[in-house]
């Protein structure tokens, strides 16, 4: 059951991420044709070969979006997939993307995900999401029973997750805050990272302000702009690209619920079912794995991904931390192009960012990031509060 | 009706709503206000500057907001009227380009300083609604009995 | 926009009326006997729609918390900090509310609590908090004022001391026709009482126009907001941001070309507000107009935030 390893990356971008960002603003239309032009000159793969995408929501498009962006590009597609599941949305991109290729639907497909800024708009409107990820809309379950208690947005929920598991296993703020410095190294290799040339120790995290309770300022991401694209192939169509084809050879997506509150256990997250099923998919074992990239909005997601994902025992992630440089010159390297703590958050981009981090690594394309030898990488995605979870496995063919 | 015709205290009654009025301030009349006012302050004109504050365009001025609603106001009440008090608070932005409407009713009629007066409630909102510019005026009006 | 509050489903009605009074009703499935919250229309367990309500005992424990030092959303921030918790109620189910009446470093996951029905009587809506169930752990939290650095009062002595000073008494500028001419065109107003005829007024905005000064560029600060000549000094305060807030004005004569202005102006109170992105001053700063046979023309305060 599962994949077979026959759908590969052929290719790639990911913008430099802008805090204030300097070009003009484009449509999300308009930043899905430029990403994909670019990713597929990146995989050398041309334009009438796609007859797959998988995109996020399209701002202009609240509806038929699949079909607008075929129109907008001139494409004719055998897979229009929209997808949402938040921070899991990329990863779950691309397995859905392979699974379509070896099932034989589709040959190319294009995953893009803009995250740039967009014109003005001619009348302001109200904003779309006033709750950010939380729903105020009559009926919905969060405007009855959690909005009413300040109980939205994102920093509240992880921080509950913090508190929980310290309260279960003991909480060492040292080790989460080394998770951010280290990865605050990784970044200072890799020019393209928002926080290049600003290195930070375990104590600048520590000293940082509180921000909910034991959530500190730097171990939370800053959002930024930006926009990522990957481009999905044959096996065999991938051997004819440009790069060392990536080979996507397991996955597992996993969710259950949206707000932490009513989660059947809060400490043990989706990502534990979702990696048992993407290692027994692709075969091989912890062991196996030269790199990870784990989904970083917060130092805590870090920590609980390395337990419920398998690579340290329940409980036992500060040791496993304390005792691994999780850099990506170290013997455990975790996020080697910064993560996105360190090379910061471009929204639904975010996402993305840990696919390709993987598929750069196995290209051998990181530059001074470079991992040695770096064939095998475990990648996760993660929406909501840990709610969302999909892992994937890339090996180099 | 005609700004040189005048309205009556007569003619007037509580409840009574103002024609609404649908405006654009342009960036053109923008710089043209901030040169009356002798104001260069740089949000109402420089739009790399209004990024840098967080907002998507340069800023409309807050009083040009209020002398439209004040011109609103003196149309209404024709030449023969007096703007004795007026009131306004700038609650929501607008930008550049938005298209604004003024609208306005009769609260209350009565004698102030032994003339008679009305009170009126007036506001700005944007196309979605929303209220920008609350703003209350007392205006003196002429009665046909001691014209 | 307002704060949330819940708005009652023909489904959930029950479970709020409940709250009003004093009640937590949680739904039951008949058919696997499984309690739940929030209320749906299928068990979650087995998926029927064979439901009643029972009525829990209220006690509960702390499942987890965090306090949340930033508001979780501006709508919120008189709140905070906030005590965000997940309580686990006898039964099972769990519920998101708020702990009252507990100092931070008395909570403990896994500390008993009991519920206080909070009624909104203008929202009509009851909300559901807990409290610590032992007596001796209650206790007042901190306020907001005294947990947030930012919120350390911009009101210090030296600033209220500004409140009623007054600037030095100046002329405007002449008013001439040409000038309210000027004004019209910006504001866009066509009234032929300001344009033509014998006997030209002025719009009543215009009365602080003459005093709009012309400062050289290199007087003028970063941001380019205009400068004033009275001599009226503004108190030093953190924030850097200058909003115009709001303006009120009583007229006592016209305003004819010819006329020259004289203005006084004083400050007439300075109070702070908080808000989600910190504190902002309010500064009411009072203007007396009068013309040049010495008759008040005008009276405006103009409200000026800083932010």
């Amino acid at each position: 059951m599962g994949l077979r390893g026959n759908a590969a990356i052929a290719g790639y971008v990911e913008l430099k991420p802008e805090k204030k960002p300097q070009g003009a603003p484009l449509f999300s239309i308009e930043q899905w044709a430029m990403l994909a032009q670019q990713a597929l000159r990146d995989a050398g793969i041309e334009k009438h070969e796609v007859d797959g995408i998988v995109t996020s929501s399209i701002a202009e498009s609240a509806m038929f979006a699949p079909a607008t962006l075929a129109e907008y590009l001139g494409l004719e597609l055998n897979l229009a997939e929209h997808i949402d599941l938040g921070g899991a949305s990329a990863a779950g991109a691309i397995w859905r993307a392979a699974a379509a290729i070896e099932l034989g639907v589709a040959e190319v497909v294009v995953c893009a995900f803009p995250a740039g800024p967009m014109p003005m708009p001619v009348e302001l409107k109200p904003h779309p999401f006033p709750f950010g990820a939380s729903s105020n809309e009559y009926g919905s379950p969060q405007a009855q029973f959690d909005i009413p208690y300040g109980n939205l947005a994102q920093n509240c929920g992880y921080a509950q997750i913090a508190n929980l598991y310290g309260a279960r296993y003991g909480y060492d703020p040292r080790a989460l805050a080394k998770i951010a410095a280290d990865q605050r190294a990784s970044a200072c290799a890799n020019p393209d990272a928002i926080f290049y040339g600003q290195p930070i120790t375990i104590d600048d995290v520590l000293n940082s302000p509180m921000i909910a309770d034991p959530i500190h300022l730097l171990e939370i991401v800053m959002p930024v702009a930006g926009g990522a694209a990957v481009v999905v192939t044959s096996k065999e169509r991938a051997a004819r690209a440009k790069h060392r084809p990536v080979r996507i050879t397991g996955f597992g997506e996993r969710l259950a619920f949206k707000t932490p509150t009513y989660a059947a256990d809060l400490l043990n997250t989706p990502i534990a079912a979702a990696a048992s099923r993407a290692f027994a998919m692709a075969g091989i074992s912890h062991a196996d794995i030269d790199m990870v990239s784990i989904y970083d909005c917060y130092t805590i997601t870090v920590l609980m991904t390395l337990e419920d994902a398998g690579f340290c025992p329940k409980g036992k992630a500060a040791e496993f931390i304390h005792s691994h440089d999780l850099s990506y010159r170290g013997d455990f390297p975790c996020n080697p192009h910064g993560g996105q703590l360190s090379f910061g958050q471009t929204g639904m981009a975010g996402g993305m960012h840990h696919v390709i981090d993987g598929a750069r690594q196995i290209m051998g394309r990181a530059g001074g990031n470079q991992v040695r030898d770096c064939n095998r990488a475990f990648i996760s995605g993660n929406g909501g509060i840990m709610s969302e979870q999909v892992v994937l496995i890339l090996e180099g063919a | 009706m005609n700004e040189a015709q005048s309205r009556y205290f007569e003619d007037v009654c509580e409840g009574m709503e103002l024609a609404p009025l649908t405006k654009t301030v342009t960036t053109t009349q923008m710089f043209l206000y901030s040169a009356i006012t002798r104001n260069p302050h740089r949000i109402h004109y420089d739009e790399k500057f209004a990024h840098s504050e967080g907002l998507p365009t340069v800023l409309v001025q807050g009083p040009l907001q209020g002398a439209q609603l004040s011109a609103y106001v003196s149309d209404w009440m024709g030449a023969g009227g007096f703007l004795k008090k007026f009131t306004y608070s700038n609650r929501g932005m607008a930008l550049a380009g938005q298209s604004l409407t003024l609208r306005g009713k009769v609260v209350k009629k009565y004698e102030l300083e032994g003339r008679p007066a009305v009170d009126l409630e007036v506001w700005e909102e944007n196309a979605t609604g929303d209220l920008l510019v609350p703003a209350t005026a007392t205006v003196f009006l002429p009665s046909r009995s001691t014209n | 926009m307002k704060k949330p509050y819940p708005v009652p489903t023909p489904d959930s009605r029950p479970f709020w009326n409940g709250l009003a009074e004093q009640k937590i009703l949680l739904k039951h499935c008949r058919d696997c006997d499984c309690v739940f919250h929030y209320p749906r229309v299928t068990c979650p367990n087995c998926l029927s729609s064979d439901l009643d309500w029972k009525q829990a005992s209220g006690q509960g424990t702390l499942y987890t918390y965090t306090i949340s030092r930033r508001p979780t959303h501006p709508l919120f921030a008189d709140e905070v900090p906030q005590f965000m918790a997940v309580v686990e109620l006898e039964e099972g189910p769990r519920i998101t509310s708020t702990l009252l009446n507990v100092p931070e470093d008395k909570i403990q996951i896994g500390m008993a609590l009991t519920p206080v029905f909070e009624h909104n009587e203008k929202e009509k809506i009851t909300l559901l908090r807990f409290q610590p169930a032992d007596t001796a752990l209650r206790g007042a939290a901190p306020s907001a004022a005294e947990d947030k650095p930012a919120s350390a009062s911009q009101l210090t002595p030296e600033v209220l001391a500004y409140i009623g000073r007054v600037s030095d008494k100046v002329s405007g500028y002449p008013v001439s026709a040409e000038e309210i001419r000027r004004f019209c065109y910006a504001t866009d107003d066509h009234n032929p009482r300001y344009l033509s005829g014998e006997d030209i007024v002025a719009p009543p905005m215009f009365v602080s126009i003459p005093f709009d000064w012309e400062v050289p560029m290199d007087s003028l600060p970063e941001d380019g907001t205009p400068q004033q000549n009275d001599g009226l000094v503004f108190p030093p305060l953190k924030a850097k941001r200058k909003l115009f807030g709001g303006y009120q004005v009583e007229y006592f004569q016209e305003i004819r070309p010819g006329d020259v202005l004289t203005r006084q102006r004083k400050f007439l109170d300075i109070y702070e507000r908080s808000g989600a992105s910190g504190s902002s001053v309010f500064m009411l700063i009072e203007a007396t107009y009068t013309n040049q046979r010495g008759e008040k023309v005008a009276v405006d305060i103009n409200t000026i935030i800083n932010r």
